[in-house]
């Protein structure tokens, strides 16, 4: 697939997605519209788009055309999602990552002139760009290279373009890099943990707390443990090809995938979640990346005693809670914007 | 309808969520036209995003963005349409009664276009997810609110909600590429 299609592909949902929320947002979201609506006309022209197509579907004759009846049948009978408890295992137990004189004045005026030089030539003069995205947001960012970003919720990315060198920080949160092949500027994407240095490719990373995770989708990176340092040949560097997932821990431990399902690593774009014997915690925390309400909140429940595999929609937090009271040593509690899980008692 | 207007051009413009429907008939077929023929149509949303643009009562916007946009692109569309007539005139609040009552008096080839686009529209449902269908069938077939859908398939509503939203964006790009195949070999 081409970028274009892709971006293409995600303004079309994005508009379609405004057409939902829009429906019961409040101010802020529509103010958060016009400004969507104002980047682009791109933007305007998906939007009309959609919202004609819906008006079309509307007016439709559908009756008797599918079967409902089998169709209804088929949504009770199926589980609410793909879903199956792990037992707790020690293996599972992830790691979490775990001054007179003019001669005075004038050498002042020096120094301050190599400082300034020496922080121009970092960057550090310059705070770049600041992106973020709030809880249940996503968004696409092209940069002025021809790379685009694909931001998810809750994220901050500080993007900071020299002469030599693009430079991105990736504060918090997630996002997937489709990055313009440029061979004399190398794409440095940094993280509390990592340093991910790519020419021309196409890679995930996820910055959480305690560690960070890279998948390649297309391409090849190279990854320096660190926030600073620099992935050059050495014995600290590692080379990551596509379909490879690697994550860094902030001790430095490394722990590679050479099989990894990449897929599910941007699932999110699809708004999907899908966890592989992912410790409840861990999920509830991914949920609430994704919901501003209802929140999901463990109580009385040991971190790393429970895991579970499964495919969720991100914006579905109650299937979460529906498939959890169906275990016996379980409680879920609903609250105004909230759902607490509880070990019962 | 709420009493919540906003004066633009001269025109009352209704801040509710009916004012696609009042406006709809022209932009409606417009927009449709654009998506299934886009050579057979002038675009127009460059002028409607530069309007959008220029709009500088942000609170007011921020109201009913959707019942102002509507408002300029139905503007932009009927004024392109008496343009082509050789026919420019100051739009008025009237003008879009009359082009709408010209374009409700579809020609043979518009009523055949209607019918090719509800075909291809009801071929693209067919290859939708079954879930996905289903959501639909529920609140636009049956007419049930998203509560109601959720309470008949067992899906949550927020669920019914994310389903829709990905079902019309999936036909959008179903149709898109079936057209834009289907003028190549043309």
């Amino acid at each position: 697939m081409t970028l274009q299609r892709q971006i293409d592909q995600l303004t079309t949902h994005r508009a379609s997605e405004w057409l939902e929320t829009l429906k019961s947002g409040g101010d802020r979201e529509r103010a958060a519209f016009v400004e969507w609506l104002a980047e682009s006309p791109r933007h305007v022209s998906e939007l009309l788009s959609i919202i004609a197509l819906e008006k079309e579907l509307r007016a439709l004759d559908l009756d008797g055309r599918f079967d409902l009846k089998s169709l209804l049948a088929e949504a009770s009978a199926a589980p609410v999602a793909e879903f199956r408890p792990a037992l707790p295992s020690t293996a599972a137990a992830k790691r979490r990552r775990t001054s007179v004189m003019r001669w005075a004045t004038g050498l002042a005026a020096g120094i301050g002139a190599v400082v300034v030089g020496i922080l121009y030539v970092r960057g550090d003069l310059f705070p770049g760009q600041i992106y973020t995205t709030a809880i249940g947001e996503q968004r696409s960012i092209e940069l002025v290279d021809g790379s685009v970003v694909y931001l998810n919720a809750q994220s901050t990315l500080r993007v900071r373009f020299h002469e030599r060198t693009r430079d991105l920080e990736l504060t918090s949160g997630e996002a997937l890099f489709n990055v313009a092949h440029d061979a004399s500027r190398p794409f440095r994407v940094h993280t509390r943990d990592a340093v991910v240095q790519a020419v021309g490719t196409e890679f995930n990373v996820y910055a959480r707390t305690a560690s960070t995770t890279v998948a390649v989708i297309e391409g090849r990176v190279r990854i320096a443990a660190g926030s600073d340092a620099l992935p050059v040949s050495g014995a600290s560097d590692t080379a990551v090809s596509a379909g490879e997932e690697i994550e860094i821990e902030s001790t430095g431990k490394i722990d590679r995938k050479v099989h990894a399902d990449v897929a599910r690593a941007v699932a999110w774009r699809q708004r999907r979640i899908i966890f592989d014997e992912t410790a409840l915690e861990d999920v509830v925390t991914e949920f609430n990346r994704y919901n501003q309400s209802p929140k999901l909140r463990l109580e009385d429940i040991a971190p790393g005693s429970r895991h579970y595999s499964g495919e969720f929609e991100a914006n579905d937090p109650e299937s979460l809670a529906a498939l959890l009271s169906r275990e016996q040593d379980l409680a879920i509690d609903r609250h105004p914007g909230e759902i607490v899980i509880r070990a019962r008692r | 309808m709420t009493d919540e207007n906003v004066k633009t051009k001269g025109v009352a413009m209704p801040a509710a969520a009916t004012a696609f429907e009042q406006y709809g008939p022209a932009l409606h077929r417009y927009l449709l036209r654009r998506l299934r023929r886009p050579e057979d149509v002038p675009d127009l949303t460059q002028e409607i995003f530069e309007r959008f643009l220029k709009k500088k009562d942000r609170a007011e916007l921020i109201r009913n963005p959707l019942a102002y946009l509507y408002g300029i692109a139905s503007h932009v569309v009927s004024e392109a349409h008496y343009e082509e007539q050789q026919n420019r005139v100051t739009c008025d609040s009237e003008l879009l009664t009359r082009l709408d009552d010209r374009f409700d008096s579809a020609s043979p080839d518009q009523l055949a276009e209607q019918l090719g686009l509800q075909r291809d529209l009801l071929d693209a449902l067919a290859l939708l997810p079954r879930n996905h269908l289903l959501a639909v069938l529920l609140v636009e077939g049956q007419d049930m609110s998203y509560e109601e859908a959720a309470q008949a398939s067992g899906f949550t509503r927020n669920t019914i909600a994310t389903y829709l939203m990905h079902a019309r964006a999936k036909l959008k790009l179903i149709l898109q590429d079936y057209w834009v195949g289907k003028d190549s070999h043309r």
